[in-house]
């Protein structure tokens, strides 16, 4: 049986947006011309709209809640409030807020950067969390990927990039730069099939910070926790040469959930990414 | 979640239904074909929005409700106090931590012998089939006791000075080091004081089985967790060990990373 996801969700409200959109635009003049037209352009803003809640719903949740005053109370004294970008808990008279962050990696430490810019970040990593004196937390969570399809990928990558390399060796001048930069990238992509082919296995991971600023009231600990993922993002960031952006709604819910519990199965992880 | 989940499916199959109701009549049925066409083509979207945020809209709108109940922090801790359960659904999922012990610094390490560690973890990560978490956290320690341990720690240095002293012939260059141990735990207290909050940094590994009950999740997360120490602890020649009670709990729970004895701060 087909467990109804988000992705299965929305998906059928699309397909049946557009079937309805299509039977509309079909009987238009049964239905009678203003009449018809209002209900293709329904069927037509529906499925917009049920597109943008699938690929943005995450950015529109918290204008939404905002504005609306909604705040969520997630047990055991774990409160979101309109805002979704941060998890306030009182305990015992001191307040507690988390905020999360995404991060992300442009390269992998071992793959494309030399030995020499491997060491240095290690270093610097290690001598950013010793200057840290706050509650904080980096979290990778890892899983594999298929292997017949990454090397798949890969091949067809490397294909479409000898058939550039080959176009443009053909023209009458033929420009070294594009020349040069193909010839990298099939480089690149044949280095990438000899580790797998050497044993190393493809896989996928998901990277999060958190941190927690603790205050007497509710502000002041939103405060300490705001001032903190600044400090991260100057300090973490520049260590490590990573993106790091907070996160807000339910990509913030999803980070708080996997303190718990992460899906054990790569498909049920990626389906609720 | 299951009471949205049969809503979600009736306004899809009623759009579907009153969809190929009008395609099959073909509009036979003139203007009055109008309204099950409206139906159909704002369940579909409705459907979706209900399904992602059904859970606030509804009782936003029906109760009038500001502040939404969900039980997203609620777990459950069985007496061993070495796993996490939650219920999602019809599943039992449950959660094991065990911390990485590295004891030597990157500073102590040639440039190779970064780079080889650096290697051995990727190929470590990347060897281990189920989702695993790694994380590396920062947390306070309780500052009540780790005051305590410093100055139960000077006052053990305070007593082998005086022993020391006591000695006919007392070793001048023991003195001397024992003074300099004093005055390093006298300058942590002193920080102390002013309100250097005292952290430690803990690394730990995540993992999560899943079952129809809970002591098969528990027994299939247990097992997981000597999967993965015996593969990351051997890659990475460290030692992995499981963790229980408030270690484990330090770790998903902000308690336990920012403890009661901060309040004398």
């Amino acid at each position: 049986m087909v467990e109804l996801t988000e992705r299965n969700a929305a998906f059928a409200a699309m397909g049946l947006g557009i079937f309805a959109t299509a039977v509309a635009f079909m009987n238009l003049s049964s239905f009678g011309g203003i009449v018809g037209m209002v209900l293709v352009l329904l069927g037509a803003l529906g499925i917009v709209v049920t597109y943008a809640m699938f690929t943005l719903g995450f950015a529109a949740l918290p204008l939404i809640t905002n504005a609306l005053h909604v705040s969520e109370h997630l047990g055991n004294g774990y409160k979101i409030p309109p805002s979704q970008d941060v998890i306030v808990r009182n305990v015992g008279g001191i307040y507690h807020a988390t905020m999360y962050m995404q991060a992300r990696f442009y390269e992998a430490a071992t793959s494309e950067v030399e030995e020499e810019t491997t060491s240095t970040y290690m270093e610097l990593w290690e001598r950013a969390l010793a200057g840290i004196k706050f509650p904080f937390k980096f979290c990778l969570i890892s899983f594999p990927e298929d292997i017949a399809k990454y090397r798949e990928d890969i091949e067809t990558q490397r294909y479409a990039a000898t058939i550039k390399l080959g176009k443009e060796k053909e023209k009458p001048n033929p420009d070294a730069l594009v020349i040069d930069k193909w010839e990298r990238e099939i480089a690149r992509l044949n280095a990438m099939l000899a580790r797998l082919t050497a044993g190393e296995k493809p896989m996928g991971a998901v990277m999060y910070l958190a941190t927690t600023g603790i205050g007497v009231n509710e502000e002041a600990a939103i405060a300490a926790a705001r001032r903190q993922v600044g400090e991260i993002r100057s300090t973490v960031a520049n260590a490590l040469n990573i993106e790091i952006k907070p996160v807000k709604g339910e990509d913030m819910k999803r980070c708080f959930r996997w303190e718990y519990y992460v899906p054990p199965d790569k498909a049920e992880f990626v389906s609720s990414l | 979640m299951a009471g949205d989940n049969t809503l979600v499916i009736g306004l899809l199959a009623a759009s579907g239904i009153l969809s190929l109701f009008i395609f099959v009549t073909g509009g036979t049925l003139g203007v009055l074909g109008a309204i099950p066409m409206l139906i159909a083509v704002l369940a579909a979207p409705a459907s979706f929005v209900i399904y992602k945020w059904g859970y606030w809209l509804i009782p936003y709108f029906t109760q009038g409700q500001r502040t939404i109940q969900s039980d997203d922090a609620v777990v459950e801790i069985p007496h061993s106090e070495d796993v996490v359960v939650k219920k999602e659904g019809d599943w039992y999922y449950a959660t094991a931590y065990a911390v990485v012990k590295i004891f030597k610094s990157v500073t102590n390490m040639s440039d190779e012998e970064k780079f080889g560690f650096m290697e051995l973890w990727e190929r470590a990560v990347s060897g281990l089939k189920p989702v695993t978490k790694y994380a590396v956290l920062v947390y306070m320690k309780d500052l009540s006791k780790y005051k305590e341990s410093i100055e139960m720690r000077k006052a053990k240095v305070q007593m082998e000075i005086a022993k020391e002293n006591e000695k006919p012939n007392p070793d001048k260059r023991r003195l001397e080091l024992l003074t300099r141990e004093i005055a390093m735990w006298d300058g942590i207290l002193s920080r102390l004081d002013v309100g250097d909050k005292p952290t430690a940094i803990l690394t730990y590994i995540q993992t999560t089985a899943k079952g129809a009950t809970k002591d098969a999740a528990m027994a299939a997360v247990r097992q997981r967790l000597n999967e993965i120490r015996s593969a990351v602890g051997t890659a990475l020649n460290v030692e992995i060990a499981p963790l229980s009670g408030e270690d484990m709990k330090r770790c998903f729970d902000s308690e336990y990373m920012v403890p009661h004895g901060l309040k004398e701060l």
